[in-house]
């Protein structure tokens, strides 16, 4: 009988969480197949600051919620499964539910209303503003979403807290210890990366080409970004008598935590999406920090005032021992 | 990577920090291609004077394991691989004389007049 509140949430998660977004954008979708005699064609499809300047078939119109929102449930759900099997959502993984139902419902609202303006007109430029749609699309989604929030299953902490303290490392009073590693992204999100860096290299050289006003602005954008992301993907990580650093490889961001600071030292386990709703310089509930390059070990750290720092890092189990020792040197 | 020096030990301290860094390179801890931390930064962490850090580096150079560069500091060489394959054979090695109760000083002479052969 035991199992019964979980199923019940299983079940509750598939219908509200995943067919509702789906199925708001599908009756969306319906809604304006049914218009299609009444429609200009071609209609319009995008506005600017003076009215529609932009048109194209209302096929457009119609599929992309549908299209959009189904693409994003189907995404966010492959990284829920592991959490579901661990017995609830976390609040990052609910968070993640509601998104598609704000996005479902701001899109299908939007769109949907656009073409509702639109019927009955000959002609698609004298379509009128579209904001009202728009604003009613986005306050409707953000109430669907805190409604569906509270109807969803209660959301579980993060496993963080259970796991114990390490132990120090064997070593003589006497002998000094030094641990230090460099962290960085894995494959895909290095692809990721590489596509951010193609795009904003693309924008410049395009930018150039197009005009030649706005490129000094644009150049200056895309290289921060690639600055940025570069600098996050790239961390060095050290234990040592003088306590805990992270440091991206451009030498910002940096933190440090010395050793007289440092409350409590663990190993945990993170699931990227769940603990931390991503990955990169992250932050969560319970005041954690998160430098989260991947999933699996990581070394928690827990300063004096209750602040925790996580690093995902390969032998984390040494680096944590090594904190540990140093610790219970300053504290002793 | 994982390094640990012990001054009450009789064993110099360039010669434990060297052979810290060729056990951490065995362990797999730091890699081939891999930077080791700058002089000063490891002689700050440890508490030594730098040039004993650069004296450790200059030894781990000689035998092979760094390639040490001025203003690229000290690079893990591709011997670091080798290192680890010799590692399990070692391994059986110390196993072997541990359940023939052979001490180390033995088992290294031993090993030192295999080589002449």
């Amino acid at each position: 009988m035991t199992t019964e509140p979980r199923s019940t949430g299983r079940s509750r998660h598939l219908l509200l969480g995943t067919l509702l977004p789906v199925l708001i954008a599908a009756v969306g979708a319906a809604v304006g197949i049914s218009w299609l005699p009444e429609l200009p064609d071609p209609v319009a499809i995008h506005w600017g600051s003076d009215g529609a300047d932009g048109y194209g078939s209302a096929w457009t119109l119609i599929l992309i919620p549908l299209g959009i929102t189904v693409m994003f449930t189907l995404f966010t759900e492959l990284p829920l499964a592991q959490s579901r099997r661990r017995g609830g959502l976390t609040s990052n993984d609910k968070f993640l539910v509601v998104t598609r139902h704000f996005l479902s419902v701001l899109l299908t609202v939007g769109t949907i209303g656009s073409l509702a303006v639109q019927r009955g007109l000959a002609d698609a430029s004298d379509a009128p503003n579209i904001g009202g749609p728009m604003v009613f699309g986005a306050a409707g989604g953000i109430s669907l979403a805190v409604l569906v929030w509270f109807l969803l299953p209660k959301a579980v902490p993060s496993r963080f807290d259970v796991e114990p303290e390490v132990e120090p490392l064997d070593v003589a009073p006497t002998e000094r210890v030094y641990w230090a590693r460099t962290v960085h992204v894995s494959g895909p999100v290095i692809v990721l990366i590489c596509a951010v860096v193609v795009l904003s290299v693309g924008t410049v050289i395009l930018t150039s080409i197009a005009s030649d006003g706005g490129l000094p602005f644009v150049a200056w954008i895309s290289a921060f970004v690639v600055v940025l992301s570069i600098g996050m993907s790239f961390w060095r990580v050290r234990a040592d008598r003088r306590g805990f650093l992270v440091r991206g490889a451009l030498g910002w961001p940096r933190v440090s935590i010395p050793a007289a600071d440092i409350a409590a030292v663990r190993v945990v386990d993170v699931d990227p999406t769940a603990d931390f709703g991503g990955w990169g310089w992250r932050w969560a509930p319970g005041r954690r920090t998160g430098i989260i390059m991947r999933r699996g070990a990581a070394i928690e750290v827990t300063r004096r005032d209750g602040r925790r720092l996580v690093v995902t890092v390969d032998d984390a189990d040494n680096a944590a021992a090594v904190l540990q020792t140093v610790r219970s040197r300053v504290a002793s | 990577m994982l390094l640990r020096i012990d001054p009450s030990s009789p064993t110099p301290l360039f010669d434990q920090l060297a052979a810290s860094i060729r056990g951490a390179a065995i362990a797999g801890g730091v890699k081939t291609g891999e930077r080791l931390p700058a002089a000063r930064e490891l002689a700050d962490s440890l508490e030594l004077n730098v040039h004993t850090v650069l004296r450790a580096y200059q030894l781990l150079r000689d035998e092979g394991l760094v390639d040490l560069r001025r203003g690229r500091g000290a690079i893990i060489t591709d011997r670091a691989e080798r290192y680890s394959q010799l590692s399990s054979a070692i391994g059986a090695v110390v196993d072997q004389a541990r359940t023939l109760d052979i001490n180390p000083d033995t088992v290294s002479s031993l090993l030192r007049e295999a080589f002449k052969k």
